[in-house]
């Protein structure tokens, strides 16, 4: 365990000695803020389809973009370590790959989380002059969909075993995260069907859900928010396992 | 003519290479196909329900993602080597591509190319036949080249930042992603400042707004702001790189080029 915890603090440690892209990152956030915020403002207004006030919204949009901005590529990672070959030197290490891989994107995204969350939520709230309620709450969930994602990250690079590149998997999963997790538009303005389409997958509770959470924040809703993150987190992390057994089968069989 | 010559056989091999996986291929286009397809019925959806956004209707909004998935898409098959640009800069691979006498950009741009770029050029042809827009089709082949030319100038700056600030490449591959993301948002719903952004440090107005307006309404002040905008961020991006090539520092290791 000490070996991953390791890795885990050496990656923490890298990204938050990388300043350049810190800033750029955050710079990143910010303009997001700007875009997307303008963006459902005009969506509130000419779709009557919201009604929160500016400064919620903003908030709203805040935590969605922190998670999401802070999470790395682990993904291309993968892709880079077989396309390469270097997965052929990493896979006899006394340490699993896939595990490695987990805890350097976990302390490469609780870095990100940290310093995003500091400069963008103060920024939320220079701007809006309050913070929501249910803020403080809302930070171990913003932690636990960061994982949620991370985990989607790895399925999404193990599928390289099959495909080429990882891209195209990863642009589906980013479009329907956007789409159903309510950062594209928000999810009232779409019809019904989509709605309940949108809550029979992981998007949600990754990003709109638990964004409204502090704004409006329910011990319920939150308990039910966690339980949607363990159930698929387990679905994520057995698919994971599954298809990276049957991907190294076939790299022993046809050769890195 | 011996460049275009050596960039057409580079990038023949390239695509070729890229494509070699068939079964891998097809999965890569319908999946490139799909995705883009659910953003397109979300808006078909939503266009349904409140029929214009911002002035706009279906037909500019099926012109945009038309435009901007099929420029998007050139840009993947022509010049994908240029995603590992500030890789190249970091790890000091420039080395092999500086030895030979050929256009370094060029060079690099071609040697790579994305298979599931063609999926998006699929998506542009689903979109012509569905919308029916063939009388729209020689100027959205030209606004697919000079949007082609604004992705690849975003890609060159923001990667070649790495020039200056070291480690940036998850940041420049965030902000090409966000490029191609607002790009096929309405650009007409953004409004002042916004509005400046959109034209400047993210120039999705240049890939989506100027096209679908020429194609709305065609006229040769509309065209030239289109070729004249794209061009100049073209010219702006070389410029940039190769301001940034001065300071490149050789890592004198021996490489191969992928």
């Amino acid at each position: 365990m000490g070996k991953y915890i390791y890795l885990f603090k050496l990656h923490f440690i890298q990204t938050l000695k990388n300043k350049n892209s810190l800033l750029g990152l955050t710079i990143f956030l910010i303009t997001c803020l700007i875009i997307f915020s303008n963006l459902w403002k005009i969506a509130a207004e000419r779709m009557h389809a919201i009604d929160l006030n500016p400064d919620t919204l903003l908030w709203y949009i805040a935590l969605n973009e922190w998670v999401l901005i802070s999470l790395p590529d682990v993904q291309d990672d993968i892709e880079e370590d077989l396309k390469t070959g270097n997965l052929s030197y990493l896979l006899p290490r006394p340490i699993s790959y896939l595990l490695s891989k987990f805890c350097e994107s976990l302390g490469a995204l609780s870095a990100n989380l940290l310093v995003l969350g500091t400069v963008g939520f103060a920024f939320t709230a220079y701007m809006t002059g309050h913070i929501p309620n249910g803020f403080l709450s809302v930070i171990p969930l913003g932690l636990m969909s960061g994982i949620l994602c991370l985990i989607f990250h790895l399925l999404i690079g193990v599928s390289v075993f099959w495909m080429e590149e990882v891209g195209p998997f990863y642009w589906l999963f980013e479009k329907l995260l956007f789409i159903f997790g309510g950062l594209m538009l928000p999810l009232a303005v779409y019809p019904k069907w989509i709605q309940t389409l949108a809550f029979l997958t992981p998007f949600p509770s990754i990003l709109g859900q638990r964004s409204a959470l502090a704004i409006e924040f329910e011990l319920d809703s939150a308990l039910q928010l966690i339980a949607s993150f363990s159930f698929w987190a387990i679905i994520g992390i057995t698919a994971l396992f599954v298809l990276y057994r049957k991907g190294l089968k076939m790299l022993t069989i046809n050769g890195g | 003519m011996k460049f275009i010559l050596f960039f057409f056989t580079l990038l023949k091999m390239s695509i070729k290479a890229s494509i070699v996986k068939k079964s891998a291929f097809i999965i890569e286009l319908l999946l490139m196909l799909s995705s883009n397809l659910t953003f397109i019925i979300l808006w078909w959806i939503l266009f349904k329900k409140f029929q214009t956004i911002g002035s706009w209707t279906l037909t500019d909004m099926l012109v945009l993602n038309a435009v901007g998935m099929g420029a998007y898409g050139l840009s993947q098959i022509l010049f994908g080597g240029l995603k590992n640009l500030s890789k190249l800069i970091l790890t000091a691979n420039l080395d092999s591509f500086l030895t030979t006498p050929k256009n370094i950009l060029f060079h690099i741009a071609g040697s790579k190319s994305f298979s599931k770029g063609f999926g998006n050029l699929m998506t542009t042809i689903s979109l012509i036949i569905l919308g029916d827009l063939y009388t729209k089709i020689p100027l959205i082949l030209l606004s697919m080249i000079t949007g082609c030319l604004v992705f690849v100038s975003g890609s060159i700056i923001a990667q070649s930042l790495a020039f200056w600030l070291g480690k940036i490449d998850s940041v420049a591959k965030k902000y090409s992603d966000s490029l191609y993301l607002f790009a096929l948002y309405p650009t007409n719903i953004y409004s002042g400042v916004l509005q400046i952004v959109m034209f400047s440090l993210i120039p999705a107005g240049i890939i989506g707004y100027i096209p679908v307006e020429l194609i709305k309404k065609f006229t040769f002040e509309m065209l030239f702001a289109l070729l004249a905008s794209s061009t100049a961020l073209f010219s702006l991006a070389c410029f940039i790189f190769h301001q940034g090539l001065k300071k490149y520092e050789s890592g004198s290791t021996f490489t191969h080029k992928s």
